[in-house]
């Protein structure tokens, strides 16, 4: 039973670690990407 | 008599044993013969299937007595571990050089994440990060559940995790894990992993039909190409995703470096290393694959009460994870107002590209001008980056 509490500790750790780590990743990708294109607009304009 | 019965020993030594170990032997011929017809008829994957079952079929054929007296064969011994065990092996068992330099330290997956990688598109990606990744987490429910599951069912942690990452659809995270946490179930595992990973276009389109309303099924989406993403930007992002995970997770590193590079590569346009990756590496890589697992099935490995759990864990992660990247993509339908169609919750399902075809073929079925290929292939690679982080944190948890 010990190990079963284990392995849902381990589960919901690696359940939140990976969704922070993965919406970290898409806020990255937006931030970036929107950086990239205000800097193509200023030049365009 | 002697003398004909020693040319012909591979018969002698096949119906040698006992009534079971001889049972079994015919079953794993006749699965393997399954793998290759299957593969030959296409409804498995056929660069897998097809020598993974030569491999099946030869290993329990060319059966010989060996220097020690004791029945074996000429393809590889999987339990040499100490130096010397390895040197004496390489000199007998002919795929042993390839067992021993890319198994057990995980160089094969590397080598098919590079292919995998110089073939992946991440503009779709890059479009829509916020969608992709959330389809991608969602799809990831029988990576998380089944660890418990496997571990109630008396498999322990390291075990379990490494059965749990069938759920991730992703072969080569699967090897990755199960031969760094579970060297001794890494056949079983891995073996079951492709198996399965080769039915899942047979089987998501009947579990979409049966969870999904047709209407929503053939939902028309805006299409992505008017927002523009340079090569430029694809191989800065790549490199800064790369490095960054590389801190992140170091035991994942080499996982998530080869893909990467693989796709700094596409991005760099250094065609060379292009077609060498994508044609060289990824085909001998996958051939290599397949023939080594087909020549580990042995016996040995059949016999075993484990293997049957494995089958039904294997199987109960991808439905789960199916289940999950379905429900991610209705939340998603329904938070945007009906403007996604929650077919690509399916595609989160990081088995590149087969799930965002999957999810591209359900929808035209149910409405021709539906195209949500390129959303569908955005979930698909963030399924691959997910799966990756996930495998990093069993591996540095668990190890």
């Amino acid at each position: 039973m010990d190990e079963f509490i284990k392995a849902i500790k381990f589960m919901l750790t690696s359940f939140f670690i990976a969704m922070i780590i993965s919406f970290l990743t898409a806020g990255i990708i937006g931030v970036l990407t929107s950086i990239v294109r205000e800097r193509r607009g200023e030049r365009g304009s | 008599m002697k003398e004909v019965l020693d040319i012909f020993q591979g018969i002698v030594n096949f119906f040698g044993p006992d009534f079971s170990t001889v049972s079994v032997r015919l079953l794993l011929l006749f699965i393997g013969g399954f793998f290759i017809y299957g593969g030959y008829k296409k409804f498995f994957e056929p660069l897998i299937m097809i020598p993974m079952g030569l491999g099946i079929c030869l290993v329990n054929t060319g059966l010989l007595v060996m220097p020690d007296g004791k029945v074996g064969n000429l393809f590889v011994n999987a339990l040499a571990e100490k130096p010397d065990e390895i040197i004496n092996a390489i000199q007998v068992y002919f795929l042993q050089p390839v067992y021993t330099l890319t198994f057990s330290n995980g160089l094969i997956a590397c080598l098919i994440f590079m292919g995998i990688g110089v073939m992946t598109e991440i503009d779709y990606l890059l479009k829509r990060p916020f969608y992709s990744f959330f389809l991608a987490i969602s799809a990831e429910l029988g990576t998380f559940l089944t660890l418990p599951i496997a571990n109630l069912l008396g498999f322990n942690l390291r075990d379990s995790a490494s059965i749990a990452m069938i759920g991730g659809a992703d072969g080569p995270i699967v090897i990755y894990t199960s031969i760094t946490l579970s060297p001794k179930l890494f056949v079983a595992i891995t073996v079951v992993g492709y198996l399965y990973l080769s039915i899942v276009y047979a089987l998501y389109p009947y579990m979409i039909k049966a969870l999904i309303p047709k209407k929503l099924i053939g939902i028309e989406m805006v299409e992505l190409s008017e927002k523009k993403i340079s090569a430029g930007q694809k191989f800065a992002f790549s490199g800064i995703i790369c490095v960054l995970f590389s801190l992140l997770f170091p035991t994942a590193s080499p996982l998530i470096g080869s893909f990467f590079l693989g796709v700094i590569i596409r991005e760099a346009g250094v065609e060379r290393y292009k077609r060498f990756m994508e044609d060289t590496l990824l085909s001998g890589s996958t051939l290599f694959l397949g023939f080594t697992l087909g020549a580990l099935l042995s016996t040995e490995i059949v016999l075993n009460r484990e293997v049957l759990l494995i089958l039904i864990l294997g199987i109960i992660a991808l439905i789960l994870s199916g289940l999950g990247g379905l429900f991610g993509g209705y939340v998603l339908y329904k938070l945007t107002k009906g403007k996604i169609n929650p077919v690509l919750g399916i595609a989160g399902v990081s088995c590149v590209p087969t799930t965002a075809k999957v999810a591209q073929k359900c929808a035209s079925e149910a409405n021709p001008r539906a195209v949500i290929i390129e959303y569908a292939m955005g979930a698909n690679v963030a399924g691959v980056i997910t799966t990756a982080i996930i495998c990093a944190c069993y591996i540095s948890l668990l190890k």
